[in-house]
């Protein structure tokens, strides 16, 4: 298996305090690798640092083969790299198909005609389920739809990899489900790479190849989903520590 | 964008043009003249302002100075070394677009946010207000100086010297909706409304955002500077209280909240009503001051969204 994204001894201080802590980790060409811990773990800052929203106090990330370390974020995008936020941050005063049209024509490797940008865009919406949204505003969507409409905007950048940063936290099981397929989807047809953030535990035991367990800003555990679940400190760093 | 938006945006700004175009048949004073050209001239600056300020967030409070620096810059080695004000204005015009892009760069470089870069563009203002005073030997001080004749061409003998700046201008401004239309319905133009939307959220989808914003800094401020230069030069006479803080940036600032930031129809609302509002108040004297300190304050608390939105909002009209 091919490593498309590595990390090495990330490491990330807000005042003084380490929020990533010597971070490792090996994501191969078409896994989807789950990436959980309490909260307050260093999940999103681990995410920040390896596109490029924060610059690592020590350590290096590397995306195909190349020291990604420092550059800025429209860059690592343009490179490959799309990102979903855990508060979703579509542009609310864009029509849907505009927001998706963004990610194709700045987030692609290669400059992108606007008739192009919008045939992609209307698929990318048809994937995620927004179909017959196209022209509203995205301020009137609701949360899990500007989840969708983030993810679409995400995909439409033609990326190798995506960040995912939380997709499933308030979904009724049957939305769940559904949401399970989407990756799936996304990873067969569209040959994503996908690195997840998740607290909805079923969800990623029974999606991810690889799970990745990180708390208090240390890489705690990594292996299979069934594994991890059987992992004593990662059952103790959950239901709470002090045990005698 | 599509067809319809160019149609929609071609017919507004025709109509608006052909509007300025007629004034100067029903306004035939001299004053009446004098105060269109006055018009158009701030039209302009707000526009170049609207460029920083109203599509990319960058509060410039120095539009005083980028104007005036341009102007005494062309103005001045027109006057000592007889060179022709048309090759110099120019320089003056690149001049202003480099120091906006100096303070934009500085601003994204250190993450001010707006108040901050608010603040040094202020002080840049207080600065030069000092330096033109303080460099009395080369520009006259608060005396000023005269500025050679700008040539108009046979404009100024078929329609006199007031009516052919007012058709410059009219001409100038007609190049620089056709150009903003045409940005604003580009790539660019998209990614100006992301920026204004969510900057990080731009970033993070792939738009050099400092990049977009520096260059919008340059572009408006050129605007700034040679609409700047065309002012000293109309005016016949230069002094620092046409580039004062006071005289020209607060009402800058106050056309374009009013007439509605990020539009192309904001500015030339704007510029027109404060025009009018700015010779009625003129008997005030510096009490003018006074009231534009208390409208700005006004337009912030309460109309922040501008004219153009608010009727927009309530029409449903397609205004640009």
């Amino acid at each position: 298996m091919t490593i498309i994204l590595e990390g090495k001894s990330l490491t990330k201080y807000f005042g003084g305090l380490p929020a990533v802590r010597d971070v490792d980790f090996e994501i191969g060409q078409g896994e989807i690798v789950g990436l959980i811990g309490p909260n307050g773990a260093g999940k999103t800052t681990l995410f920040n640092i390896i596109n490029g929203v924060l610059k690592p106090d020590r350590g290096r990330v590397i995306f195909r083969g190349k020291d990604i370390t420092g550059l800025k974020p429209h860059t690592v995008c343009k490179l490959g790299m799309a990102r979903t936020l855990q508060v979703p941050r579509p542009f609310l005063n864009l029509s849907l198909l505009e927001n998706v049209m963004s990610g194709a024509i700045f987030g692609n490797h290669n400059t992108i005609a606007r008739s192009k940008a919008e045939e992609i865009a209307y698929r990318m919406l048809e994937v995620v389920g927004l179909n017959h949204k196209h022209y509203v505003i995205a301020k009137n969507l609701t949360l899990q739809e500007r989840k969708k409409l983030e993810l679409a905007r995400a995909l439409a950048s033609n990326p190798e990899i995506i960040l995912i940063d939380e997709y499933m936290g308030g979904l009724n099981p049957a939305e769940v489900k559904e949401a399970m397929e989407l990756l799936q989807r996304i990873r067969k047809e569209y040959k994503v790479t996908i690195f997840w953030v998740e607290h909805v535990m079923r969800a990623v035991m029974q999606l991810a190849d690889r799970v990745i367990v990180l708390n208090q800003g240390l890489k705690l555990a990594e292996g299979k989903p069934s594994e991890i679940a059987q992992d004593s400190r990662v059952i103790e760093a959950y239901l709470g520590g002090g045990v005698v | 964008m599509d067809k319809n938006q160019f149609r929609n945006d071609t017919i507004q700004i025709l109509i608006a043009v052909v509007i300025l175009a007629l004034l100067p048949l029903l306004f035939r004073g001299a004053y009446q003249l004098r105060v269109l050209n006055l018009f158009l001239l701030f039209m302009l600056i707000t526009i170049g302002f609207n460029l920083i300020f109203g599509h990319t967030n960058q509060l410039f409070l120095c539009q005083g100075a980028l104007a005036g620096s341009s102007m005494y810059v062309s103005g001045l080695l027109a006057l000592n070394y007889g060179i022709e004000p048309w090759l110099v204005i120019p320089l003056g015009t690149l001049l202003a677009g480099g120091l906006a892009a100096f303070f934009s760069f500085i601003a994204v470089a250190r993450k001010l946010e707006a108040i901050f870069l608010g603040i040094t563009t202020l002080s840049f203002q207080l600065i030069f207000q000092n330096l033109i005073v303080g460099l009395r030997d080369i520009t006259g001080a608060d005396i000023g100086f005269i500025p050679p004749e700008l040539s108009l061409g046979p404009l100024t003998s078929l329609l006199g010297r007031s009516q052919a700046y007012y058709y410059l201008l009219i001409i100038i401004l007609v190049v620089t909706l056709l150009i903003y239309r045409s940005v604003m319905n580009s790539n660019i133009g998209l990614a100006l409304k992301m920026i204004l939307d969510d900057e990080m959220a731009s970033e993070i989808v792939g738009v050099n955002v400092r990049r977009v914003k520096i260059t919008m800094a340059f572009a408006g401020a050129m605007l700034i500077g040679f609409t700047g230069a065309l002012y000293g030069f109309f005016n016949a006479y230069v002094a620092p209280s046409l580039y004062e803080f006071t005289s020209l940036d607060i009402i800058v600032l106050i056309m374009l909240i009013f007439g509605g930031k990020a539009t192309i129809l904001g500015p030339i609302v704007g510029a027109g009503v404060f025009t009018i509002l700015n010779e009625i108040l003129r008997p005030l004297g510096p009490l003018t001051v006074l009231a534009y300190g208390v409208v700005l304050m006004i337009l912030f608390i309460f109309f922040r969204e501008g004219i153009i939105p608010w009727i927009k909002n309530k029409t449903k009209l397609p205004l640009i």
